[in-house]
C-alpha cells in the first residue's frame, strides 16, 4: 500500500463503515481499531485534495502578484542603466516562462503549473513590449499596446487552458474599449475567440472547477458586450453599471447553492464563486474614486434599483442560510456589506461614510475569515480572508500616490506572503492530524 | 511523449518565437533609426501623467500641428481627405533657430529630403497634423521635475526626433542643447 498511491475516497468509505462492520461482527473490535488506526495515517500523510485545489489558488494568486510587481519594477524606468541592461531585464520574466511552459507542456502537469506558466508568459510579454516602448521612446495610447498584448494572449487561453489569462484579456479588453473614443461594432471579434473557448470549456466539463472558474471570468466579457452594443457614447455610465454584473454573478450563484445545497462548500464551486462576487463588490466600493463616481454619474434609476436589490438580496440569502443551517462560518462581513449597500447609498450618498464602512467591511471580513480558518482549521477561509486582505492593500497602493518601485516591491512581498501563508498553516494543519492520530 | 503533446509543444515553440519576435523586431527596427537616422528638432509642450505598464513619462506635443499649403502645393493637399485622418508624408525643413518645419505635405511617398509618416485631416485651408510620437518615457522620481523644467523654459524645449525613411524614433528632450534627463536629475540632486 505505502508504495502504491492511496485511493482517498475509498479510505474515507472504509472508515465511514467500520462501525458498521463492527455492528455486524463482520470484524472484531481489535482488527476495526487497527484498520482505522492504519487509514487514519495513511490518509494524514497524504496530500488532502481539498488543500491540492487550494494550492491552485495560491500558485495562481501568488503568481499574478509576483507578476504585477515585475511589471512594476520594469515601469520604474532604470533610465541610468544603459539600455542593453534595460532590455534583458524587461525580457526575463519571458525568458523565465519559456522552459516552464515546455516543462508543463512536456509533462502534462496540472492546473497550478499550467495557470503559473500561462500567467508568467503573459506578463513576460506585456513586459518586454512594455520595456521596448520604454527604452526607444515608443508612442501609442495603452488601448495600441493592449491590442498587441492581447493578440498574443490569445493561443496561450487555449494552449494552457488558462482561465486566468482569459479573465485578464477579457478585463484588458473591457479597458481597451472603456478608453476608446468610438466603439466599432467589428470589436466584437475580438471576443469571439476567448467566449467561444471558454463555451467550448464550460460545455465539455460542465461540473469541474475550471468551467465555474470560467463561468466567473466571462463576466467581463458579457459586460464589454453589452458596451459594444450600446456604446451610448458616455464611458463612465458603462463602467459604473459593472456592478450590476458582478451582482447578478453573485445572485446566479448564490442561487446555485439552493440545487446543489447538500454539496459541502469545498466541492461546490457556486457558493466560492457567491462570495467572490460579494468581495468584489465590497472591494469596488471601497475605493473613493468609484463610490463618488456612482453617486455622481447619470445611472438610470432602475439600474441603481436593481443593483441595491440585488446586493441586499445577496447579503441577506447569505446571512439566512448561515441562521437557519445554524452554519455560523457562513456569516460573513462580506454578505453584510451587500446587505447593507443600499442603505448606506440612499441615507450617506457621496461622502467618505459609506467608503469607510465598505472599507470597514471588507477589512472585517479578511479578518473575521483568518480567525475563522483557525478555529475551523480551514485552508480555504485562510485564502478567501487573505485574498480580501491582499486586494484591499492592492487598492490602497494604486489610490496613493507611491512611487512605482515601493508598489512593485510591495506586490512582490505580498505574493511571497500569500505562498509563505500557504505552506506554513498547511503544514501547521498536517501537524495537528498526526497529533490527533497518535 | 504522445503526438497531441508534441503538437502542443511545438505550438508553444512557434508562440514563443512570435512572441519574440514582436517586441523584438521593434527593437531592431528603432535601434537602426537611432544609429543612421537624420535628427530633426521639433518645438514642443508637456507635462507627466503615468501608464501602468511602461511608468512615468512626458507627453510630447510636437509642433508646429497645422500646415496652410501655398499656391504652388494646393493641388496635392486638395487630395487629403477632409472627413477623417489619413496618412500623409511630412515634408520636412528648418526654421532659422534649427526648428522643424513642414515645407509640404504629400499622399504618396517622397523621393528625396527628411520626411515623416503622419496622419492628417483638411478644414478649410488648413491641415491639422497628428505625429506618431507623443511620449517621453523618464525615471518615476524625475518626471514630475522634468514637467516644471519644460513649463519654465517651453520657447527653447525640442524635442529631438530621428527620421529614417518615414519612421521616427523620439531621441532625446533638450532644453538649450542640454538633454532633460540630465537637468531633471540636477534639480532633484539640488532639493
Amino acid at each position: 500500500m505505502s508504495k502504491e498511491k492511496l485511493n482517498v475516497k475509498c479510505a474515507h468509505w472504509l472508515l465511514d463503515e467500520l462501525p458498521e462492520l463492527k455492528a455486524q461482527s463482520v470484524i472484531d473490535e481489535t482488527a476495526a481499531n487497527r484498520l482505522e488506526r492504519y487509514y487514519r495515517e495513511q490518509l494524514s500523510s497524504q496530500p488532502d485534495q481539498r488543500w491540492k485545489r487550494l494550492s491552485i489558488v495560491t500558485g495562481i494568486l501568488g503568481a499574478l502578484f509576483a507578476c504585477a510587481g515585475l511589471a512594476l519594477i520594469v515601469a520604474h524606468n532604470w533610465d541610468e542603466l544603459p539600455a542593453a541592461a534595460r532590455l534583458a531585464m524587461g525580457f526575463l520574466p519571458f525568458a523565465a516562462g519559456i522552459p516552464l511552459g515546455i516543462y508543463t507542456l512536456l509533462r502534462d502537469r496540472g492546473i497550478a503549473w499550467q495557470e503559473s506558466s500561462a500567467i508568467l508568459m503573459g506578463m513576460g510579454i506585456a513586459s518586454s513590449i512594455a520595456v521596448v516602448s520604454q527604452v526607444y521612446q515608443l508612442g501609442g495610447e495603452l488601448p495600441a499596446f493592449m491590442r498587441i498584448w492581447m493578440i498574443l494572449m490569445i493561443p496561450l487561453i487555449v494552449l494552457f487552458r488558462s482561465f486566468t489569462v482569459q479573465m485578464f484579456y477579457s478585463i484588458a479588453f473591457f479597458v481597451m474599449i472603456v478608453n476608446l473614443q468610438g466603439i466599432d461594432d467589428v470589436y466584437i471579434l475580438w471576443l469571439l475567440p476567448v467566449a467561444g473557448y471558454a463555451v467550448w470549456e464550460m460545455w465539455k466539463h460542465p461540473e469541474s472547477i475550471r468551467a465555474a472558474l470560467y463561468r466567473y471570468a466571462s463576466i467581463p466579457i458579457i459586460y464589454s458586450l453589452i458596451l459594444i452594443l450600446e456604446d451610448q457614447g458616455d464611458h463612465l455610465q458603462g463602467i459604473m453599471t459593472l456592478p450590476i454584473s458582478v451582482l447578478i454573478a453573485g445572485a446566479l450563484t448564490v442561487y446555485g447553492t439552493t440545487m446543489k445545497g447538500n454539496v459541502p462548500w469545498g466541492k461546490n464551486p457556486y457558493p466560492v464563486c457567491g462570495f467572490l462576487s460579494l468581495a468584489v463588490l465590497a472591494l469596488i466600493f471601497s475605493y473613493p474614486d468609484n463610490w463618488y463616481h456612482y453617486s455622481s454619474c447619470f445611472l438610470p434609476g432602475w439600474s441603481r434599483a436593481v443593483c441595491s436589490i440585488l446586493g441586499a438580496g445577496a447579503g441577506i440569502w447569505l446571512i439566512a442560510g448561515a441562521i437557519m443551517k445554524r452554519q455560523w462560518s457562513r456569516l460573513l462581513p462580506v454578505a453584510m456589506a451587500g446587505l447593507l449597500f443600499p442603505g448606506v447609498y440612499l441615507f450617506f450618498g457621496n461622502n467618505l461614510l459609506p467608503n469607510l464602512i465598505m472599507t470597514a467591511l471588507t477589512l472585517g471580513s479578511g479578518i473575521w475569515l483568518l480567525l475563522l480558518s483557525v478555529r475551523c482549521r480551514s485552508m480555504a477561509a485562510m485564502n478567501g480572508g487573505m485574498v480580501l486582505i491582499l486586494a484591499l492593500a492592492l487598492e490602497w497602493f494604486c489610490a496613493s500616490d507611491l512611487p512605482i518601485l515601493i508598489t512593485g516591491l510591495s506586490f512582490i512581498v505580498m505574493g511571497l506572503l500569500f505562498g509563505g501563508a500557504n505552506i506554513g498553516f498547511g503544514i501547521y494543519l498536517k501537524k495537528i492530524v498526526r497529533e490527533e492520530v497518535k | 511523449m504522445n503526438s497531441y503533446r508534441g503538437i502542443k509543444v511545438i505550438a508553444f515553440a512557434v508562440l514563443s518565437v512570435v512572441c519574440l519576435a514582436v517586441p523584438i523586431s521593434q527593437a531592431v527596427k528603432y535601434c537602426w533609426i537611432q544609429k543612421h537616422g537624420e535628427v530633426v528638432k521639433f518645438r514642443m509642450e508637456g507635462f507627466d501623467p503615468r501608464d501602468i505598464f511602461r511608468g512615468k513619462y512626458v507627453t510630447v506635443r510636437l509642433s508646429p500641428r497645422k500646415y496652410i499649403p501655398g499656391k504652388d502645393n494646393a493641388a496635392e493637399s486638395e487630395q487629403i481627405s477632409s472627413q477623417e485622418y489619413q496618412t500623409v508624408y511630412a515634408v520636412l525643413g528648418k526654421d532659422d533657430k534649427g526648428f522643424a518645419t513642414i515645407e509640404s505635405l504629400s499622399v504618396r511617398r517622397p523621393e528625396h529630403g527628411t520626411y515623416w509618416k503622419v496622419r492628417a485631416i483638411r478644414a478649410k485651408d488648413k491641415i491639422s497634423l497628428i505625429y506618431p510620437l507623443d511620449r517621453f518615457y523618464m525615471n518615476e522620481h524625475l518626471a514630475g521635475d522634468a514637467e516644471s523644467l519644460i513649463w519654465k523654459d517651453i520657447q527653447n524645449t525640442a524635442a529631438v526626433v530621428r527620421l529614417k525613411d518615414g519612421t521616427g524614433m523620439l531621441d532625446d528632450v533638450e532644453i538649450n542643447g542640454v538633454p532633460l534627463a540630465r537637468l531633471a536629475r540636477e534639480m532633484a540632486g539640488k532639493k
